[in-house]
């Protein structure tokens, strides 16, 4: 990737940043570059795109929510899963392979369940020329659709 | 339709470039044990001005058919050759047998249908005798006779017709009965018509011979029969997606008892896929309550995985909720 390239993703990446914060009120904001922010054990090399984690306000749609241990306190509801977010633009053109070497870098989720709850998710900003930001759940296999 | 498995390969017939499947133990096979419902769109003799209730044949997708020859579940035959090479294969007995049996089923349908009408009619009269009104409309009665007339004749013959129109001019339920009465036995044969048989396979009693030429390999784009064979070998039921704007659509069990879960899109692997229609398909798939699947074969940067460990990856997209 060239630096002009990575530029414009970064600041991609900036715009949604400031619309997750300001405009959804996300929490806990921390930028990824490469995979020690992910993973204080893994090797320094840099993401395949730059990346955001942070926490929404309300939980995101859980295909298999963790309720078991949490259904007494109800009075207080947990803190939402954190989410990883990949800015995109909407003139890009991605490839298959791009969208598994984005998933390949990420942790697989722990503590969830057998099923769909291990399975790996992002949150895909798109975002489009007049700045506004639209946000797409992407699971990485076969994950049953919520409302089904 | 006892028996699930069919001694022998089943048929795939190949007609102007679809599949089709004519038999329906064949049909109901499919659908049971390999998951493929495929399209019924024949046109039902009884009821040709609808088209939400369809009949046989069956077509099956370019996939499904592939699948089935790769698993030596079905033979395509080519109909055009097969049906040359069935044609010239009868001798003039096979086609004396094949009139004999004809005309033995139609006679069945005939007296069937006769005595259904017959049925109906009667209970027709009983019914106006008992409200009354049978006496009060004599006009109503060459009206019917009419109609009776006009639905005898698909299977009845023109001289036949005439007398019921002679017998028809108003006279009394007597002389009606007695006509539709006489026309309980057979019509002579030399002026029927005969049902074109639809698939060459059902040609005579002969086994059909399959030509070396007419063996015809389905060949469906790599991607979507990749994507096809990965779904399908997971228990998904995978039918055209046209309704949804995409290639196949998944359902998690027989569509009857289920609504579909993903509205599938194939990719080759580095295959450009526009941001575009990542938000159109995550906001179709929403929209319909399903999930929105891009998928194809993954190729890894190395080759150091040999090639066998192919494997498909698949890609769930939705609406977030928000934004």
């Amino acid at each position: 990737m060239t630096t002009a390239e990575t530029a414009d993703l970064l600041n991609l990446r900036s715009v949604v940043v400031s619309n997750l914060q300001h405009q959804h009120y996300w929490t806990d904001i921390r930028l990824l570059d490469t995979q020690v922010d992910i993973d204080e054990n893994a090797r320094n090399d840099t993401l395949p795109r730059p990346m955001i984690y942070g926490r929404p306000p309300e939980q995101l749609y859980n295909p298999e929510p963790a309720s078991s241990t949490n259904e007494g306190s109800s009075s207080e509801k947990p803190p939402a899963d954190k989410e990883y977010v990949l800015p995109v633009h909407l003139t890009e053109k991605l490839t298959l392979r791009t969208w598994a070497s984005v998933f390949d870098n990420l942790p697989t989720p722990s503590g969830g369940g057998e099923g769909d709850a291990n399975k790996k998710r992002i949150v895909v900003a798109v975002v489009s020329g007049d700045s506004t930001v639209v946000y797409y759940i992407m699971h990485d296999g076969i994950v049953k659709p919520r409302q089904n | 339709m006892a028996d699930d498995i069919p001694k022998s390969r089943i048929c795939v017939n190949y007609v102007a470039g679809r599949y089709l499947v004519y038999d329906v133990n064949d049909i109901a096979y499919l659908r049971t044990t390999w998951h493929m419902c495929g399209t019924l769109f024949g046109t039902l003799p009884q009821a040709q001005q609808q088209n939400i209730f369809l009949g046989l044949p069956l077509e099956l997708m370019q996939e499904e058919a592939r699948l089935l020859v790769d698993q030596r579940v079905a033979m395509i035959v080519d109909d055009s050759l097969a049906h040359r090479d069935a044609v010239e294969a009868l001798s003039e007995t096979d086609k004396a047998d094949i009139f004999a049996l004809k005309i033995q089923e139609q006679d069945k349908l005939m007296l069937a249908s006769r005595e259904e009408s017959m049925k109906r009619k009667q209970a027709a009269i009983e019914n106006a005798k008992a409200s009354g009104k049978w006496k009060t409309k004599p006009a109503k009665a060459p009206e019917v006779s009419t109609n009776q007339a006009e639905e005898s004749s698909l299977f009845a013959s023109t001289s036949d017709t005439g007398t019921e129109g002679a017998g028809g001019d108003g006279s009394g339920s007597g002389v009606e009965l007695a006509s539709t009465g006489q026309r309980i036995t057979p019509d002579d044969s030399n002026q029927r018509q005969y049902i074109i048989p639809m698939a060459s396979s059902t040609i005579g009693p002969h086994s059909l011979r399959l030509p070396q030429e007419a063996e015809h390999a389905p060949s469906p784009p790599e991607a979507r029969f990749q994507v096809y064979r990965y779904l399908q070998s997971l228990g998904y039921f995978m039918s055209p997606g046209l309704r949804f704007g995409c290639q196949f659509v998944a359902y998690p069990g027989d569509p009857l008892r289920f609504h579909s879960h993903f509205l599938v899109k194939s990719l080759q692997w580095d295959e450009e896929l526009s941001i575009l229609d990542l938000v159109g398909g995550g906001r179709l798939g929403t929209g319909v309550k399903k999930a929105w699947m891009i998928a194809g074969l993954e190729q890894p940067d190395t080759e150091a995985r040999e090639p066998e460990g192919h494997s498909v990856r698949t890609f769930c997209v939705e609406w977030a909720g928000f934004g």
